[in-house]
C-alpha cells in the first residue's frame, strides 16, 4: 500500500464517523493502513526495524502486529523522520523520579492529530465552539518543551472561545476568574476541560470547601489522565459524577483515555459509561502472562492502534494498563466498534536483590 | 510478633533504650552462639516458616555442623571482636544480610541491623523466626548485643550517631545507596564491608551435554537462577557457552519447565522491555520467548550493558570457544562464575591472570547461592575480628 492510499482511507474514516462504520469494516481498513505505517517505520526508523526483525511479521489480523512496549519511548528517542523535520517534542509528564517519554513530531503528524482528535471530540460535544474553562493554571503553557498536559489543554482549547483558566499558579482556585466566567454564561453550553485527578482535587473540592455553587446546567466535562490517585481516594467514576453535578450543575461528562504516546486518536466514555475505540485507532487485550491476545470480556493488558503517527514508531503500543473490551458494535449509546473499561495500571516490579539497601527507598 | 523485635528510632534520644550500646561484646565462637544458630535453623526448617525456599535454604546453611564446618578453622588463631557491627540491609528481603549478620554475631560482635521501612512478607516471616528463638531465656544475652532498628534516612542526627558508633559497617546495597551511607561519618578505624552493584554469570561446556545429563544440568541451572527472581548478585544473568549448542534449546525447555505457573504479573512485560531494548541497542543475534523463561543469544562482538539486566528469568548467552574469550566480559563487578563440564583447573588457571580484575568466587553450577563466610571477595571472619599476632 502507498502512502497516497493511506490518506485516502484517513479521508475515508474522517467522513464515516462512529456511527456508520462498523468493527469489520473499521478493521479491514486499518489494518491496511497499518501495513503502510509497518513497511514506513521499518525503512525510516533503525530502532523499529531492528526490534520487529526479531519475529516474522504478518498482517492477517491486527493481533499479528508487531507491537512496541510503550516504556520504550522512555528509554530512547525513537523517531522516524530526520531531526531536521521534528517540529515539536512532546514529553510525558511521567511520574516523579522516571525519565518521561520524548515524541517527536513532524507537521504532518502534528496537524494529523488535531484533525483526529477534532473529528472525535466533535462526535460527542457537537461542532459549536463554546465558552471554555480549563481547570488548570495559565503557567502550564510557559515551558519550552511542551508537557503532556499543556499539550493536552492546547488541544482541547480548539473546541472552545473565551478560554478561562480555573486555577491560579500554586493550584489554588481563582475566584475572580470563575465568578467573571459563570456571571457571564449562566445557564448557557460551556465546555470545561481538566486532568481528573486536577478536577476532583483542585476544583470540586475546593469548590465544596469554599460553599461555591457554579450555575453550568448546561455545561459538559471532558476530563482524562487516569483515576489512579482517585481509586487510591475510593472515588468512583459514579462519586466524581455526582458530586460534580451537585456542586457546577454539570450533567455530561466525558472522560477519557489517551496517552502522550499516541496524542489525538483519544478513547472517549460515552453516555453509558463505555470507552469507545475511535474511527481511527482500536485496541486489544493481551494476557498478561503470555502476551497472547484475550477474547472480549477477559481482562489483561491494553494494547493500543493508532493510524496517526509517522513521525514516530508508536502506531502499535503495549500498554502498561489493564483493561477488558465489553463489546463490539452492540454499546448501548449506539456507536459502532469495539467499547471498553480501564482497569488501571499493571503494579509496579518488585525489585529484590542485593541492590537496593533501606537507605534508597524512598516515595 | 516480629514488631517486639524491631525498634522504631524516632530521635537521638531512643538510642538510649537500646541495651546494645551498654552490654559488653560475646566472645568469638561461643558455644552459646553455635547454639543460637542450630535454634535459628530448626526455626527456619519448622513448618511454621511456610516452606519458602529462600527460608529454607538459610536454615539449612545454619545447620549446626554447617556452621561447624564454616567457621571453626577459622577460630584456631587469636581474634577478637570489632565490637559493634552497624549492618544496612537491602530493601526487599533479600534473607542475604541475615548471612552477614550471622558472620558477624559467630566473630562475637554486638549487632545493630538497620531494616527497611515497609517490610515484605517473607521479610516478616523470617523476623518472626529471629524474634522467637531471641525470646528464649536461654538467648537472653544474645538478645541483648543485638538489635533490629527502623528510622527514617531523614532524621540526620541519628544516622550520623549511629554511624559513629561503629567498629565496622556492613552495606548492602546498590552503588548510590552504598555511596550516600558512606558520605555519614565515622570513627577513623571503621571498617566497611560494601556489598555494592555486582552481577554472575554460568559456564556450561555444550560438549559435554548428552541426554542423560541434560536434566540434571537444567535442575542445576534452575537453583541457581530462581531464588529472588533472579535478583541477587550471585544468580547468574550470562551463560558462557562453550562448544556445542546443539542441546542448547533442549537444556533451556526443561529449565522453563521447572519454573512454576505461579509468575508474577509484570514478568512478561518486563521481559519485553529488556528484549527491545537489546534489540534497539543492537545486541541480540536471536531470542526465544519461553513459557517463563526468556533467552537471548547476544551477538558476536556486542558489547553487553548488563545494568539493562534485571533478573526478570532472562538468560542472556554469549557463546564462547575458548575459556579465556570470557576476559572480554570480566570486568569488576563479575561477582560469581558457576561452572559446568568445564575442568576446574583450566579456569583457576585463567582466573589467576592479573589481567582479570572479575570472578571471586567461582563455585560449580547449582550453588550460586549458596552463602559462604568468604564472599563478594572479602573474608567476612577476618574483616569482623581484630587478629591478634603474637610472637
Amino acid at each position: 500500500m502507498s502512502e497516497s492510499s493511506y490518506q485516502q482511507y484517513l479521508g475515508t474514516l474522517f467522513e464515516a464517523g462512529t456511527n456508520t462504520i462498523d468493527q469489520s469494516q473499521k478493521s479491514a481498513i486499518l489494518l491496511e493502513c497499518f501495513r503502510f505505517l509497518h513497511q514506513h517505520h521499518y525503512a525510516n526508523c533503525e530502532e523499529y526495524q531492528r526490534i520487529t526483525s526479531l519475529s516474522q511479521v504478518k498482517f492477517d489480523r491486527y493481533e499479528d502486529l508487531p507491537f512496541l512496549a510503550v516504556r520504550l519511548f522512555k528509554l530512547y528517542e525513537l523517531k522516524s523522520v530526520p531531526q531536521t523535520e521534528v517540529f515539536k517534542t512532546l514529553s510525558s509528564s511521567g511520574t516523579t523520579g522516571q525519565t518521561p517519554a520524548r515524541i517527536f513530531l513532524d507537521k504532518q503528524t502534528s496537524a494529523r492529530q488535531s484533525k483526529v482528535l477534532v473529528n472525535i471530540m466533535q462526535s460527542f460535544i457537537g461542532k459549536q465552539r463554546l465558552p471554555m474553562l480549563i481547570i488548570d493554571s495559565p503557567a502550564v503553557l510557559k515551558n519550552h518543551t511542551l508537557s503532556a498536559r499543556g499539550a493536552g489543554i492546547q488541544g482541547m482549547a480548539f473546541f472552545g472561545r473565551d478560554h478561562t483558566y480555573a486555577l491560579n499558579e500554586d493550584m489554588s482556585l481563582n475566584v475572580d476568574a470563575i465568578t467573571q466566567f459563570s456571571e457571564k454564561h449562566q445557564g448557557k453550553p460551556v465546555l470545561l476541560f481538566g486532568f481528573t485527578f486536577m478536577v476532583w482535587l483542585h476544583f470540586i473540592k475546593a469548590l465544596q470547601q469554599r460553599n461555591l455553587q457554579l450555575p453550568f446546567t448546561d455545561g459538559v466535562l471532558i476530563h482524562s489522565g487516569g483515576w489512579k490517585k482517585l481509586t487510591e481516594q475510593q472515588v468512583s467514576n459514579q462519586v466524581f459524577k455526582e458530586t460534580l453535578k451537585e456542586v457546577t450543575g454539570i450533567a455530561k461528562v466525558h472522560n477519557f483515555y489517551g496517552m502522550a504516546e499516541q496524542v489525538g486518536s483519544v478513547f472517549v466514555e460515552c453516555e453509558k459509561g463505555h470507552l469507545h475505540a475511535p474511527p481511527f485507532a482500536d485496541i486489544l487485550i493481551r494476557n498478561p502472562y503470555t502476551l497472547e491476545p484475550q477474547s472480549n470480556g477477559e481482562s489483561g493488558l491494553i494494547q493500543v492502534l493508532s493510524m496517526i503517527p509517522t513521525s514516530y514508531p508508536g502506531y502499535s503500543l503495549l500498554t502498561e494498563d489493564m483493561g477488558t473490551v465489553l463489546g463490539e458494535d452492540n454499546c448501548d449509546c449506539g456507536r459502532l466498534g469495539r467499547f471498553f473499561r480501564v482497569e488501571g495500571r499493571l503494579p509496579k516490579t518488585e525489585m529484590r536483590g542485593c541492590s537496593d539497601t533501606a537507605g534508597s527507598t524512598h516515595e | 510478633m516480629s514488631s517486639n523485635l524491631i525498634k522504631q528510632l524516632n530521635e537521638i534520644t531512643d538510642l538510649g533504650s537500646l541495651d546494645i550500646f551498654s552490654e559488653k561484646s560475646l566472645t568469638p565462637y561461643d558455644p552459646l552462639i553455635i547454639s543460637f544458630t542450630s535454634a535459628l535453623s530448626k526455626q527456619l526448617m519448622a513448618p511454621e516458616s511456610q516452606h519458602i525456599s529462600e527460608l529454607v535454604a538459610l536454615g539449612f546453611w545454619l545447620r549446626e555442623n554447617n556452621i561447624i564446618k564454616e567457621f571453626q578453622h577459622q577460630f584456631t588463631c587469636i581474634r577478637k571482636p570489632v565490637g559493634m557491627v552497624v549492618h544496612y540491609t537491602p530493601a526487599n528481603v533479600d534473607t542475604m544480610f541475615v548471612y552477614s549478620w550471622i558472620c558477624s554475631l559467630v566473630c562475637g560482635n554486638r549487632n545493630l541491623i538497620r531494616l527497611n521501612s515497609r517490610l515484605s512478607e517473607l521479610q516478616n516471616v523470617l523476623l518472626n523466626c529471629i524474634s522467637s528463638v531471641l525470646a528464649k531465656p536461654e538467648f537472653e544475652a544474645v538478645a541483648k548485643t543485638n538489635a533490629f532498628i527502623q528510622y527514617d534516612k531523614s532524621l540526620n542526627e541519628l544516622a550520623i550517631k549511629i554511624s559513629r558508633s561503629a567498629d565496622a559497617r556492613v552495606l548492602w546495597g546498590g552503588d548510590a545507596s552504598v555511596m550516600a551511607i558512606r558520605q555519614l561519618p565515622i570513627k577513623p578505624r571503621c571498617r566497611d564491608i560494601s556489598f555494592s552493584d555486582r552481577y554472575s554469570a554460568s559456564i556450561l561446556n555444550g560438549d559435554e551435554l548428552s541426554a542423560e545429563n541434560i536434566k540434571d544440568v537444567a535442575e542445576h541451572l534452575y537453583r541457581d537462577i530462581h531464588p529472588f527472581n533472579q535478583q541477587a548478585c550471585s544468580s547468574p544473568k550470562i551463560i558462557f557457552w562453550k562448544g556445542s549448542a546443539t542441546l542448547q534449546p533442549e537444556v533451556l525447555n526443561f529449565l522453563d519447565k521447572k519454573f512454576s505457573t505461579n509468575m508474577s504479573v509484570t514478568l512478561k512485560n518486563e521481559q519485553l522491555v529488556m528484549l527491545q531494548s537489546m534489540a534497539v541497542e543492537g545486541e541480540i543475534r536471536q531470542a526465544f520467548t519461553h513459557n517463563s523463561l526468556l533467552s537471548i543469544e547476544i551477538q558476536s562482538g556486542a558489547s553487553i550493558d548488563v545494568t539493562r539486566h534485571n533478573g526478570q528469568f532472562s538468560i542472556w548467552i554469549v557463546p564462547i570457544r575458548r575459556i579465556s574469550e570470557l576476559n572480554d566480559y570480566c570486568d569488576d563487578k563479575l561477582q560469581t562464575l558457576t561452572y559446568w563440564g568445564i575442568n576446574k583447573e583450566e579456569l583457576v588457571k585463567f582466573l589467576s591472570s592479573t589481567s582479570i580484575h572479575g570472578i571471586d568466587r567461582l563455585v560449580p553450577l547449582g550453588q550460586a547461592l549458596s552463602f559462604s563466610s568468604q564472599w563478594d571477595g572479602y573474608s567476612l571472619v577476618d574483616q569482623l575480628t581484630k587478629i591478634v599476632s603474637v610472637e
